[in-house]
């Protein structure tokens, strides 16, 4: 039993050794969820009788908080996960319509495995992209189906700084979200 | 070691600012809410009352004045005669009027019909089709109009809006009590009805009541 430890130990150690520099965590922060913006409405109309008797939609939106991990198989190659969450709330303004108004909050929490894959760039600046596919579940007050399919792909995204810390920046569209997102990352 | 401060400072501002939860709301209000939410009816119905109403009255006041003057029309109408002649038809020809295309026709002394069918914008948003025939009678302060009308808009949603036909008193006055040019709804005396559908479905029925006092109307829902 002693010499199974003492080879699950040596072998854990060779790892690391071995795998210096190939785990990767980032943090980020992105504007809008898409959530969000499918679904506020912003102005609504004096003068459209459809904004006067449908529900108006009028929320608030937080800031995405994501979190991603890599492993780093090879120069151009990683594999990991992020990790979401996001999360608005507001009013539904039924205005004219038959409804008393009511009031709106939802959570979003998402986890999507992706690829990450690096372009170009070795020195300070690197450019890479990712796609990612998972799972999102919702919760609140007015969710219909609080788990769903969710995807993401990231055409461009900007590592610069040092290799062990550096700033992150990139443009990603998706059912998480739609624009950018900026972070710091970790190579460990 | 100095850039790393700078670029952690930076991050942390950056972090810190972004967590600010965002005001996103496109319109905020002050007051109690069903009277706000009454106020955008009574606006609409405002917009009927005071914009498509008083463009068709504007429109056949030039034309009065282009006959009275016997000047030309400069293109603004296509002309049949003179305006006050019974029978007599002149149609609005003008790209930059909100009705072009009205077709203004003589009753007979001191009265007019006019009749539209096209796109008519309240704001350049809500360009949809409307329909309307107005009968304007000229009275001693101004005009005694009874109208008919609807307009299809967005999402299945339509309106039909009158001056209460068959009531006691189907007509609105539109009212220049203080002379010159033409006033508008400040100075009007009756009432208009809405109907708002929803594909076939009744959704509401309201009512503006204008009591004929500069800025007076009131709004009814529900009828």
């Amino acid at each position: 039993m002693k010499r199974i430890i003492l080879f699950f130990c040596v072998s854990l150690f060779a790892f690391c050794l071995n795998a210096q520099n190939r785990h990767e965590l980032s943090v980020f922060i992105g504007g809008e969820s898409t959530d969000f913006i499918k679904q506020d409405d912003g102005y609504a109309s004096r003068e459209d009788l459809m904004d006067m008797y449908e529900p108006h939609y009028a929320l608030n939106c937080g800031p995405v908080l994501t979190v991603t991990y890599h492993y780093t198989f090879n120069s151009w190659l990683s594999v990991g996960s992020q990790f979401s969450y996001g999360s608005m709330d507001g009013e539904i303004w039924h205005k004219l319509g038959s409804k008393q108004d009511e009031d709106f909050r939802k959570e979003t929490y998402s986890l999507l495995p992706e690829a990450k894959f690096r372009y170009c760039g070795k020195g300070h600046l690197r450019l890479y992209g990712k796609t990612a596919i998972g799972l999102k579940y919702s919760t609140g007050t007015h969710v219909d189906k609080p788990l769903g399919f969710a995807w993401e792909v990231t055409p461009a995204g900007l590592e610069w700084g040092g290799h062990k810390f550096y700033g992150v920046a990139e443009f990603c569209w998706g059912s998480v979200i739609r624009g950018g997102r900026i972070g710091v990352g970790f190579n460990f | 070691m100095k850039k790393i401060s700078l670029f952690s400072i930076a991050i942390i501002v950056l972090f810190a600012s972004a967590c600010t939860k965002g005001d996103w709301l496109g319109d905020n209000y002050v007051g109690g809410r069903s009277a706000f939410y009454n106020s955008d009816g009574k606006s609409y119905m405002m917009n009927i009352a005071d914009n498509i109403v008083t463009d068709a009255l504007d429109e056949l006041e030039l034309a009065l004045l282009v006959d009275n003057i016997g000047s030309q029309s400069g293109g603004h109408f296509i002309t049949s005669g003179s305006i006050r002649t019974e029978g007599s038809k002149w149609t609005v020809k003008a790209d930059d009027s909100m009705l072009n295309g009205m077709t203004i026709t003589c009753n007979g002394e001191n009265s007019w019909k006019m009749q539209f069918d096209g796109k008519y914008a309240f704001t350049s948003d809500t360009n949809y089709p409307t329909v309307f025939d107005i009968n304007a009678v000229q009275i001693e302060e101004g005009w005694r109009i009874t109208l008919g009308g609807s307009r299809t808009e967005r999402g299945g949603y339509s309106c039909e809006f009158n001056t209460g036909s068959g009531t006691d008193v189907d007509y609105i006055d539109y009212l220049n009590i203080y002379g010159g040019d033409f006033k508008g709804w400040n100075f009007m005396k009756g009432e208009l009805y809405m109907i708002v559908r929803k594909g076939d479905a009744v959704v509401d029925a309201c009512c503006l009541v204008f009591s004929g006092n500069p800025g007076s109307s009131t709004y009814h829902r529900g009828l």
